[in-house]
């Protein structure tokens, strides 16, 4: 891989695999997967849908856990981590943006961003709250529950729940999936200058190259194994390379 | 949680059958008479059964509601989507009262059986033929039988039913914020129901000299009937969801308490829980509730007084005889220990026997029936459902009702008037503590058929209640109460897994799963005592109304006989509504704390994709 070798590693993962179900129906969702995660870079995964990438995010996030191999978080093992310290890891390394939000229902918006603040302990810093939720537009929906909200609003507080933490590394399952161009053009450049300013890395899923274009890298995942990558990428850049993996399958 | 309200509907119909389970039948010696098992019933006593039963089925249906819309709060309603696809309210009913049935059947078949066995059981190893004892128990549990299925039936219906609003309204309704019961003025209403049948039973019966008819009975017993639907209304409709709005306090209060003593994480789990699952929290408040309201106000309840437990029987002469002479022979019957004659008048209308007896007389040997009569001059100690109008005798009639438990006949003081009207003698019989009772039967037998030719004769034995003996009594309660305990603990895991996908997210946030442990234990056992303490004390408010006003009822043109609020209280069963309290509130909990300590621990991303567990690690 040409990442160059000083640079320290926000997420590795060693020979992961994760296979679900049994006999005919056993689906391999991530094959022996090698990956090295810079920090302070917004990598992107892309690939075809049920190629594994929600797997393999949830895997890097501690989220679950794998069949075999292993992943460290910031030079930290967390396969070989006890309950404690992988919430630990979750609570304050991990920021995660599910592919379904997870909102809690009866929580507020608001309720809903400063969980993770209450759940891990952490002081409530007004400030910083203001700022995403300016970043992100919802100022109008704090108030309301998730059903009260539309998908990209959702989705919207979602982010704004991964990021109240001011995590060192991001993980977001299609963060951009639900929302418009303008909004989702001005999170990802905010993503993207989090990674240049504050070291933070990011690791996103999504299925549009516009989006895979705001980051440094991308991963081109296919049938459970990264089929390639693409640096510094350009939307014509990331749909070639997705065709090049088409070509691949057929 | 389908499957929870059909083992609720089971264990709620088996609880009520193993009350009908001969526990205290007595030893049979050689071919006992047991009576015939028909397999036609009764019309007349399958009609009282059945009114009974619908009360029972209107209860249980008022607790399988909530429980079938427990569900995991992320996942959509199934009907919700079903609609959205097109299913037509007709289908989707026709559907869920097909799942009901089948589901009802399953289970109330199960404990049919069961508690069939139990008796064949006691039955044969007491010597009696099977089938051959409490004939008409088998008829009963049918009807209990019966009443659960057509409770899930209804439930799955009413779940159906209830389509408020579009299919994308539905689809977010679990969301919500949880109602808080009836409306104000629904509540207003039925209370004003409720209080206009108690102020008809009351007016009725007390304004003595009312020419007894049917006429009054009938709206005596209508009232009766109005409002006891009211206080069961009044009780799921307030009382019950008042519960859980409590619930929801109690919990923040509990998760500001245990942050406050520096377990914030627990806290803020707690916290994060006591709303989010409030919505399944709450059914599972209503439905506990309900089930300690159900126990307190229908399986236990003190029925009345109850005669000697060293009380044989009586033995009835008419026609010339020798009363000293019977007496002496009664008496020389080994084992009997005291024989009280008395005179007897047989009203044939009724079929009801009255012993004229002065207390004093029975003081020694019968204190808590001697004490009724002594209390209540004029009155008649007699069975529950009796009345006044079913014991006048010519200017003989008894002022009012001291129910009885075990009264086969009534009893009442002995005065001139009752003297006149009797046409027969009344041999009491008690035994001594180590009387051999077949020995005795068999005396008794022998001392009948030495009798003159102009004399008759007749025997009656105390009426068999569900608490025989106390020891008989404490395990038909225990068991009825274990049974109990069986939905308690489905609706303990069914909460716990209502929660999962939310114990994900806050575990994939950072909650570690000894803290999710702690909140989940503390949440289940704070929400059950006040699920059950709600439940339980509604359950004796509406014992102890009701009781008041059946013995209003039963005292229709004669006097009341005790002071209402005494006889309520007095019927309350306090040991095993307390015992039930605890117990439930026990089982509950400690299920509850089992599954969240035993669960096997998945991992947020499994739990969330599966929806079954309560804690993800
Ligand atoms: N819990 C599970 N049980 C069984 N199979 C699963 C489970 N989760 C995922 N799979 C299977 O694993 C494979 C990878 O799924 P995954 O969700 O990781 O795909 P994805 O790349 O995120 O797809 P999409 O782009 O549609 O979100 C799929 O074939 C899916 O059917
Ligand atoms: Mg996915």
């Amino acid at each position: 891989m040409d990442i160059p070798e000083d640079q320290p590693l926000a997420l590795r993962a060693r020979g992961l695999t994760k296979a679900y179900g049994r006999g005919a129906a056993r689906v391999v969702a991530v094959d022996h997967v090698d990956l090295d995660v810079p920090s302070g870079v917004l990598t992107a995964v892309m690939g075809p849908s049920g190629s594994g990438k929600t797997t393999l995010v949830h895997l890097l996030a501690g989220l679950d856990r794998p069949d075999a191999g292993d992943v460290w978080v910031g030079g930290e093992r967390i396969t070989a981590m006890r309950d404690r310290e992988l919430a630990r890891v979750r609570g304050r390394i991990v920021g995660f943006v599910f592919q379904g939000f997870n909102l809690l229902q009866t929580m507020t918006a608001r309720e809903n961003i400063l969980l993770p603040l209450r759940l891990n302990a952490l002081p409530h810093d007004e400030d910083w709250l203001d700022s995403l939720v300016t970043m992100l537009g919802i100022g109008r929906e704090l108030e309301r529950r998730p059903y009260e909200m539309s998908g990209g609003q959702q989705q919207r507080v979602a982010i704004a729940r991964a990021l109240i933490t001011r995590p060192r590394i991001v993980l977001a399952d299609e963060p951009t999936g639900n929302l418009d161009t303008h909004a989702s053009a001005e999170i990802l450049a905010h993503l993207r200058q989090s990674c240049r300013e504050l070291g933070q890395s990011v690791v996103m899923v999504t299925h549009d190259p516009t989006a895979a274009s705001y980051a440094g890298r991308v991963l081109l995942f296919a049938d459970g194994k990264v089929a390639g990558h693409v640096t510094d990428p350009t939307p014509d850049a990331v749909l070639a390379g997705l065709d090049a993996l088409a070509g691949v399958e057929r | 949680m389908r499957r929870t309200a059909a083992i609720i509907a089971g264990a709620a119909a088996f609880a009520f059958m193993l009350l009908t389970v001969p526990w205290n039948l007595e030893a049979c010696v050689a071919g006992c008479a047991g009576e015939e098992t028909s397999l036609f019933p009764d019309v007349a006593l399958l009609r009282v059964y059945l009114v009974e039963a619908l009360v029972l089925a209107t209860i249980l249906a008022l607790i399988l509601v909530p429980v079938l819309g427990i569900r995991n709060a992320a996942a959509p309603e199934e009907s919700a989507v079903r609609a959205a696809l097109g299913e037509t309210t007709h289908a989707s009913l026709g559907r869920a009262l097909v799942i009901g049935l089948r589901d009802g059947a399953t289970a109330v078949a199960f404990a049919y059986v069961i508690a069939g066995t139990l008796h064949v059981g006691i039955e044969v190893s007491r010597g009696w033929e099977p089938f051959s004892a409490s004939a008409d128990a088998w008829q009963m549990r049918l009807v209990e039988a019966f009443a659960a299925v057509v409770a899930l039936t209804v439930a799955h219906g009413v779940v159906a039913l209830r389509r408020r609003g579009t299919p994308v309204d539905r689809l977010h309704a679990d969301s919500r914020r949880q109602a808080t019961g009836m409306p104000r003025r629904g509540a207003l209403a039925v209370a004003v129901v409720g209080a206009l049948a108690a102020g008809v039973v009351v007016g009725l019966a007390a304004s003595h000299g009312t020419m007894p008819g049917y006429r009054v009975t009938n709206a005596a017993g209508i009232a009766v009937g109005i409002a006891w639907l009211a206080s069961v209304a009044l009780a799921f409709g307030v009382a019950l969801p008042w519960a859980r709005v409590l619930a929801v306090r109690t919990l923040a209060a509990a998760s500001r308490t245990v942050a406050g003593f520096g377990a914030t994480r627990v806290g803020a789990v707690l916290d994060a829980r006591s709303r989010t699952g409030s919505r399944a929290m709450g059914r599972a408040v209503v439905a506990l509730g309900g089930l300690a309201f159900m126990w307190t106000a229908f399986v236990t309840s003190n029925p009345g007084i109850e005669q000697s437990d060293r009380y044989f029987g009586s033995f009835f002469v008419w026609g010339d005889h020798d009363r000293q002479e019977t007496a002496a022979r009664l008496d020389r019957i080994e084992g009997v220990a005291t024989v009280i004659v008395a005179p007897a008048a047989h009203v044939a209308s009724t079929w009801k026997t009255i012993v004229a007896v002065e207390p004093e007389r029975l003081r020694a040997v019968d204190p808590e029936l001697a004490e009724a009569l002594t209390r209540h001059p004029g009155a008649a100690a007699a069975g529950r459902i009796t009345s006044v109008t079913d014991l006048g005798v010519g200017t003989a009639v008894p002022t009012g009702i001291v129910p009885c438990a075990t009264c086969t006949d009534a009893y009442v003081d002995a005065t001139p008037a009752w003297e006149r009207a009797a046409d027969r003698t009344a041999y009491l019989i008690y035994v001594s503590d180590t009387a051999d009772l077949t020995a005795v039967a068999s005396g008794m037998d022998g001392v009948s058929r030495t009798g003159g030719d102009d004399a008759g004769f007749g025997m009656s034995v105390p009426a068999s209640t569900d608490s025989g003996g106390f020891t008989d009594m404490l395990l038909s309660l225990l068991g009825g109460g274990i049974v109990l305990a069986i939905p308690m603990a489905a609706l303990a895991l069914g909460v716990i897994r209502a929660g999962a996908r939310e114990a994900a997210t806050m575990a994939a946030l950072g909650a570690d799963a000894r803290s999710q442990r702690w909140a989940i234990t503390l949440e289940v056992w704070a929400v059950g005592a006040v699920a059950v303490g709600v439940g339980t004390v509604a359950g004796a408010a509406v014992r102890i109304v009701m009781t008041m006003l059946e013995r209003a009822r039963v005292s229709l043109t004669g006097v009341i006989t005790d002071t209402y609020i005494g006889a309520g209280l007095d019927s309350v069963n306090g040991t095993a509504a307390l015992a039930g309290a605890v117990g439930f509130t026990a089982v509950f909990g400690a299920v509850a704390t089992l599954g969240a300590w035993m669960v096997r621990l998945e991992t947020p991303a499994q739990a969330m994709h599966e929806g079954l567990v309560g804690v993800a690690r």
